[in-house]
């Protein structure tokens, strides 16, 4: 019965935590995309500290992440998304609306990226 | 991590199900589900080991995905023989009274000069004096002849033969006392050097095998580069 037992226990631990890393995931992208957006409504505001404010908020959530990003996604996306986040803020502080626009869309992109990679579904797996 | 291992799971199947439609003429000394584990294990080890950039963990987490469903269908195997078979197939006959059965040839993609290859490789140049050969599960070629072009066995010439096959236990390997097998067989490090002494040689150092069988015959070889 040990040699049915280890292995179907270990295929379930392994799909428990590849389903609770994507849900989590998932979750932490949700927040970021939210928070992204709300940085992008602050500035078309003219309020470009507070925009700031908002997407630094957001680059430290992610940083708090990044370790864990690293163990389980390919290093290119997470490069990809930090060189956005650094775009995004250098046009914010140069105020340029149209440039930030496009930059923050973009990041949404990656992140969402980063978080679709993790999900179990059809399309990924073929 | 939950592509990897969906995936992983995917391309295993595929691949047995490959291996299985291929035939056993693939295989060659590896069941399917060893064979499988192979394939998949090396290239997937290699990938995260050169590239730095993909982590660690899709690497480990598929090896471990194909070990685990290795287990399982080893598990499966055990207890069931059909799953075994829907798994590692049937041995074929390929020769039967001395009769090539060419539809099972056929259906193995076995060709004649395979077939002759392999009897070849057994000792076996008339086909004549073949009864049976079996394609077994794992790619190999059993030949049973037919007792008349077999040798004789003592017991077919009614003959009584002692038995005093034993198997050897290495004591000694390379200079190193193996305890193991000197428990195993009551004896004790006084009597290796008494032993060792009696073959001229000054210490257990000097020598490169010792070995004693059921019967108490020691064979000692001493080493090329003793002082």
């Amino acid at each position: 019965m040990k040699y049915f037992a280890v292995p179907v226990a270990i295929l379930a631990l392994l799909l428990g935590l590849s389903l609770e890393n994507a849900r989590r995931i998932d979750a932490d992208t949700g927040r970021w995309l939210r928070a992204v957006e709300a940085a992008t409504n602050t500035a078309e505001r003219d309020d470009w500290a507070g925009a700031r404010s908002a997407l630094h908020n957001v680059r430290s959530d992610w940083e708090r992440r990044k370790p864990w990003l690293h163990i389980v996604t390919a290093h290119d996306e997470l490069e990809a998304a930090d060189a956005l986040f650094a775009e995004a803020d250098s046009f914010a502080q140069e105020h340029d609306m149209a440039e930030f626009r496009a930059a923050a869309a973009e990041l949404a992109v990656q992140l969402r990226i980063v978080s679709d990679m993790q999900q179990l579904t059809l399309r990924n797996v073929l | 991590m939950a592509t990897a291992f969906a995936r992983t799971i995917l391309l295993y199947v595929i691949l047995m199900v490959g291996i299985r439609v291929m035939g056993k003429r693939q295989i060659g000394e590896l069941e399917p589900i060893e064979l499988v584990l192979m394939l998949l294990i090396s290239d997937l080890a290699a990938v995260p080991m050169q590239d730095f950039g993909i982590p660690l963990l899709n690497g480990v987490v598929p090896i471990i995905t194909l070990l685990s469903l290795s287990m399982l269908l080893s598990f499966f195997s055990m207890q069931s023989v059909r799953f075994h078979r829907l798994v590692c197939g049937n041995p074929t006959t390929l020769i039967k009274d001395g009769v090539i059965q060419q539809a099972a040839m056929r259906r193995n993609r076995f060709t004649l000069d395979e077939l002759i290859d392999e009897l070849r490789a057994q000792g076996v140049t008339d086909l004549e004096t073949v009864k049976y050969a079996v394609l077994e599960t794992n790619g190999q070629l059993s030949v049973l002849l037919y007792p008349a072009d077999s040798p004789a066995t003592p017991r077919q010439l009614g003959k009584n033969v002692k038995d005093d096959l034993s198997l050897p236990t290495v004591l000694i390997n390379d200079g190193h006392v193996m305890k193991n097998g000197l428990k195993d067989k009551g004896l004790d490090l006084a009597w290796l050097e008494r032993t060792a002494r009696a073959h001229g040689f000054r210490g257990i150092h000097e020598i490169l095998l010792l070995t004693v069988d059921g019967t108490g015959k020691v064979l000692c070889v001493g080493k090329e580069d003793r002082a």
